[in-house]
């Protein structure tokens, strides 16, 4: 009977090789993912230990060795001795045995590759619980290099060929207590010497994989030794990154009760409160969490103690270690994973966002009580479901109160230099006057000594003067850069409604030009030439006010003041257009009510007002009898709302929808250019605001617009 | 002799006594003037059946647009030839974004509204008018145009499903370039070429 | 049996047509001495007509068919009374002659393959005037024309096609100085007819064997 001659394949020794450089990049890596797997086996204590490692010698070794469960001799035969073993794969909620329930973090199989970036030979002890045997397993990567050096040349024995699958590893049997469970890995045979800092940096990196918040029912402890590094000779390592903070924050939740914390600004106070509200059970569920914001010279004193640390955001921890999408980023941090999506705000308080790189924060959930937060099974992000937007966004919200409150702590700081400079200043004037009564009092040689004091502390006074001076002009700077930007903003709005303005102003001339080049002097066409001339003469007026709308928005003084609205109103009808108002027999009425204050330019916001005048005066002009113009304001929800009336001939039905046009004017005749509406408008929609004509208020005729301006600016 | 092409400019921005119109009035019998798309849109419901060109402006504001005109127009007839002024001259992507709103509405020419421009709008309407008197389609629909009412509303033919056609009906077909007008006009075109044929050999 | 005519005149849609039809059909042969049988609409399905047909066993006859068509059949108020792989071996030795829409494309083929003398029909879809026009006569007479060359003036099959192709010549010059429209509509039908099969038939010939 013909033997079957099918094949099978087979892979040879240097592809492990590929695969492990693809998988573990650094020997950190490789010490994370063993401590994973130390986890995944449900460890309480993994103890990592370095040996004579400064100095790669035969007597440098690493020892890895937990308490988990162990391997039985089926387990080393079927999970550890299988690349890509299929026993940590498949259901993305895998968990290790009961009573720990961990969720299971390691990579896939990849725990040989780990030990092999970490040096060649390997000597691996495992006991499961209940069983006396300790399982041992002897690997030695030299000599599956030497196999492979040896495939390599010239008088390569094809017979002797050996595929990385036909290389045996040495096994035998020890004895271990029957209580004993869990597995030691001892390396040797070390490929890279480890300094100080090199253990000082991985000590950092596996401080990632706890979080600092929760005390576990069933705890995982890593321990570091080193034997020639006093400060690891026995370290426990834990999640203390957070020390040297500007700015900490705690909130946590209560089950009996089913609240959970929440920060709020507090304007009134420039606190931070913690707020109790009840959380849904269907939502993301209760959780904890701990933020701690760093500023530039915090940050700096950070760095300089945890060595290699990072502030780098915002992370997930589930029962006490880190989930999936952020353990990945944890080693990948070159790759900008921004999970949250904290720095994708968008950027409406531009100069004030905290980014994830002033942030380190831990959320803590459970299993049991945020069940709906679920990795994806690529395990890199988590799975989109509501539960998981509404944690996002409670996250960004607790960022955002957090934000307020640095604003307030800046405005404060401000303050208090300010106030502090003109105390010293103060203190200066005081202390000179002092000296000048002094002199008055003493003899000769005293006041020439007290007036050399004098001249130095003149020249002292001179400084601080200058030095308030100067921190006055950088706050008007920053204050001018922050309007600047706002202002810019709504610029490009306007440059491009210009544009299409003056482009429609330019085709007119043209079109008029042409008839003339045309048609001129054929008398047929007599009537037509005078209405073309004014064409040209209309256009021309509408170029001009385009340009006089551009100007006036770049000569206006772009600082922005605080403007009270009453006031300014008031002012407009009581100061600037009283006589005029007198003159034309216009009686007026202003009524503000719910007044505010609000941040804008004072010139720009007036010249809107300006412009609803002037268009009145100038229709009640056909009104003979008694001429109204009322003004009245009010609060309506977050709206506050402006009523502009007046009793005048109105505005026709027709021209209703057209009143705001650009191009639109009636009041050519008078010599205007009719850019007054749409000026007034465009300036509101600047200001976020809105305005439309309404049902007027006045009888028989007359012309109500109505404005709306958002309270909160 | 003037074309009885109309020619409507929607467009608010044009004034009435324009170069632009008065050139157009020296060809076509009827040019007018509507400065807002709503009373544009009217007025196409009204005279669709007739033949004309619409220069309509893509850059009304507010509510309804250029493209919003377009679209109403296309909701009568196809048949009606459709030249685009526009303002901008926009950035590439800006262009194309333009250029795909515009798609399956049929656009016969899309031009930017630019002094030197002046001339290429003009005869850009001059071509649509050629278009539009070579075409099957206006003639068959002028032909049901002269049709008495009566004959008109009576039922004319029956496709081979069975389906009842009045002439009307026939005309609503090659307005909006139906399968079934298509079909009819390309019968047209049969008949002609045969009588052109006959005719070449009778000598 | 000597002229089968089956005529589907309660067709909503076509009835109007197909009647003329088959009325003008009748009256051609009035002037001659023949056996006609005609099935209406009521009486028009397969196993009817296949009776009809097969009780003349082999011997020649005519049969006009006046209704709806697909490429496969002749309807009836959406039955197949003729189609192929139904009863297309009941007209062995028949000059078949349609009007109904498409039906040369395989149900003719079929038919003469099944031993069809010889088949007259349309390979289009086709449009016919409403009952209400006038000029709904000059396309009945067209679509006659053939069958009244065949019966009246003993002309061979491709004869008598090429007197229809002739007629429609005609009434086309004609039509199209008053009606365009339907003159395109009639073109069509020109253009649709083909004929199928033993092109020298003649009456006398087919009735030889009698």
């Amino acid at each position: 009977m013909a033997k079957s001659k099918n094949l099978k394949f087979n892979f040879d020794i240097s592809t492990y090789r590929l695969l492990g450089r693809e998988l573990i990049t650094d020997r950190i890596t490789a010490l994370f993912e063993i401590v994973k797997n130390s986890y995944d086996a449900n460890s309480e204590n993994v103890h990592v230990e370095f040996y004579n490692v400064n100095t790669p010698s035969p007597q440098s070794k690493i020892i890895i060795s937990d308490d988990g469960c162990g391997m039985s001799y089926s387990d080393l035969q079927n999970k550890w001795m299988v690349i890509g073993t299929m026993s940590k794969r498949g259901d993305k909620n895998r968990r290790t045995a009961a009573p720990y329930n961990r969720r299971v973090t390691g990579k896939k199989g990849v725990g040989r590759f780990a030990v092999d970036k970490l040096g060649a030979k390997i000597i691996l002890k495992t006991t499961v619980e209940g069983s006396t045997t300790l399982h041992c397993l002897k690997t030695d990567w030299n000599t599956y290099q030497e196999i492979e050096k040896g495939q390599l040349s010239l008088n390569f024995d094809a017979n002797k060929f050996r595929y990385f699958t036909d290389i045996e590893n040495e096994y035998w049997e020890e004895t271990a207590p029957v209580k004993d469970h869990g597995t030691k890995i001892e390396i040797y045979d070390i490929t890279d010497p480890w300094s100080e800092k090199d253990i000082r940096k991985a000590t950092t990196e596996l401080s990632k994989l706890i979080s600092p918040i929760k005390n576990l029912d069933y705890p995982f402890n890593i321990h570091i030794k080193s034997n020639e590094y006093e400060d690891f000779k026995n370290f426990l390592v834990v999640n203390n990154a957070v020390g040297f903070a500007t700015l900490e924050v705690d909130v946590g939740f209560n089950l009996e009760n089913g609240t959970q914390q929440k920060l709020e600004f507090n304007e009134d106070t420039g606190k931070l409160d913690i707020v109790e509200i009840p959380y849904d059970k269907e939502g993301m569920g209760p959780i904890k969490m701990r933020l701690f914001y760093f500023h530039k010279q915090d940050k700096v004193k950070f760095r300089k103690l945890y060595a290699g640390a990072v502030i780098d955001g915002v992370k997930i921890y589930r029962d006490g270690l880190i989930t999936t999408p952020f353990a990945e980023y944890a080693l990948e941090r070159e790759r900008e994973r921004d999970i949250l999506g904290i720095d994708k705000r968008r950027y409406s308080d531009f100069f004030d966002k905290v980014s994830s790189r002033d942030l380190l924060g831990f959320i803590e959930i459970t299993d049991e009580h945020n069940p709906m937060i679920i990795e994806s099974t690529n395990r890199q992000h988590f799975v989109d479901n509501p539960q998981y937007r509404n944690l996002r966004d409670f996250i960004i919200n607790q960022i955002k109160e957090l934000e307020k409150k640095l604003i307030s702590l800046k405005e404060e700081k401000r303050e208090k230099t300010k106030s502090k400079l003109s105390q010293v200043k103060g203190g200066l004037d005081e202390t000179d006057a002092a000296i000048e009564a002094a002199k008055s009092k003493s003899d000769p040689e005293t006041r020439k000594a007290l007036s050399r004091v004098q001249r130095g502390l003149r020249k002292t006074k001179v400084k601080v003067k200058q030095g308030i001076s100067s921190y006055n002009e950088l706050e008007k700077e920053k204050e001018k850069q922050r309007d600047l930007f706002l202002s810019l903003m709504s610029l490009q709005d306007y440059a491009s409604e210009i544009s299409h303005v003056v482009r429609t102003s330019i085709d007119n001339i043209a079109d008029s030009a042409r008839f003339f080049t045309e048609y001129f002097p054929n008398p047929k066409y007599n009537e037509y030439y005078a209405e073309h001339a004014s064409y040209i003469g209309e256009e021309m007026n509408k170029l001009s006010s385009a340009v006089d709308f551009m100007l006036s928005y770049a000569k206006s003084n772009i600082g922005f003041t605080d403007i009270d609205l009453r006031v300014t109103i008031s002012d407009l009808f009581n100061k600037i257009y009283r006589s005029r108002l007198q003159k034309e027999n216009i009686h007026y009425t202003v009524e503000i009510r719910d007044n505010f204050i609000f941040t804008h330019n004072q010139k720009f916001f007036e010249d809107i007002f300006e412009n609803l005048i002037a268009n009145s005066i100038k229709a009640l002009k056909q009104i003979s009898g008694k001429r109204f113009i009322k003004c009245s304001g009010s609060l309506q929800g977050d709206m506050y709302e402006i009523l502009f009336s007046d009793n005048g001939p109105g505005i026709a039905e027709d021209i209703k929808a057209k009143v705001f046009n650009i191009y639109f004017t009636t009041t050519e005749s008078e010599g205007g250019a009719g850019m007054g509406l749409y000026m007034v408008k465009t300036r509101i929609k600047a200001m976020k605001g809105s305005i439309e004509l309404i049902e007027n208020e006045f009888e028989p005729t007359g012309a109500t617009f109505k404005i709306r301006l958002p309270v909160k600016n | 002799m003037k074309s009885n092409i109309n020619i409507i400019i929607i467009h608010d921005d044009i004034k009435p006594r324009s170069f632009l119109i008065t050139k157009l009035e020296e060809s076509f019998q009827n040019v007018i003037l509507i400065d807002n798309p709503r009373d544009g849109i009217t007025y196409v419901s009204k005279h669709y059946s007739e033949k004309m060109i619409i220069v309509l402006d893509i850059n009304f504001g507010e509510e309804i647009d250029g493209y919003g005109v377009l679209e109403k127009i296309r909701d009568y007839s196809y048949l009606i030839e459709v030249v685009i002024l526009s303002a901008e001259d926009l950035p590439g992507t800006q262009m194309i974004e333009n250029v795909n709103k515009l798609f399956g509405f049929d656009t016969f020419d899309y031009i930017i509204r630019k002094p030197k421009n002046q001339d290429k709008l003009i005869q850009s309407i001059f071509k649509a008018k050629e278009k539009i008197d070579n075409s099957i389609s206006s003639a068959i629909d002028k032909w049901i145009e002269v049709r008495d009412r009566d004959r008109r509303n009576k039922p004319y033919m029956i496709d081979h499903k069975g389906k009842s056609y009045t002439l009307d009906d026939i005309k609503k077909e090659i307005n909006m370039q139906t399968t079934e007008g298509m079909q009819i006009e390309k019968n047209i075109t049969m008949l002609a070429i045969k009588l052109m044929m006959d005719s070449s050999q009778k000598k | 049996m000597n002229v089968l005519i089956c005529c589907d005149e309660e067709d909503p849609t076509v009835g109007h047509f197909v009647e003329l039809c088959a009325d003008k059909a009748h009256e051609i042969m009035d002037d001659i001495d023949i056996e006609v049988e005609r099935l209406n609409s009521v009486q028009l399905s397969a196993s009817s007509v296949s009776k009809v047909a097969n009780r003349n066993g082999d011997a020649p006859f005519v049969c006009t068919a006046f209704s709806h068509g697909t490429d496969n059949s002749l309807l009836c108020n959406s039955d197949d009374y003729i189609a192929a792989n139904v009863n297309q071996h009941s007209f062995r030795n028949v000059f078949f002659y349609t009007w109904a829409c498409s039906t040369a494309n395989n149900l003719g083929g079929v038919l003469i393959a099944s031993g069809c003398a010889t088949y007259i029909g349309y390979l289009e879809s086709v449009r016919i005037p409403s009952p209400s026009d006038a000029i709904i006569d000059i396309f009945v007479e067209c679509a006659i024309s053939g069958l009244r060359a065949f019966w009246e003036d003993k002309l061979t099959a491709v004869d008598s096609f090429n007197f229809m192709l002739d007629t429609f010549d005609e009434k086309i010059d004609e039509l199209s100085l008053e009606d365009p429209l339907a003159t395109s509509f009639l073109l069509e039908h020109q253009t649709s007819i083909d004929i199928l099969g033993n092109e020298a038939v003649t009456w006398e010939a087919l009735f030889d064997t009698i």
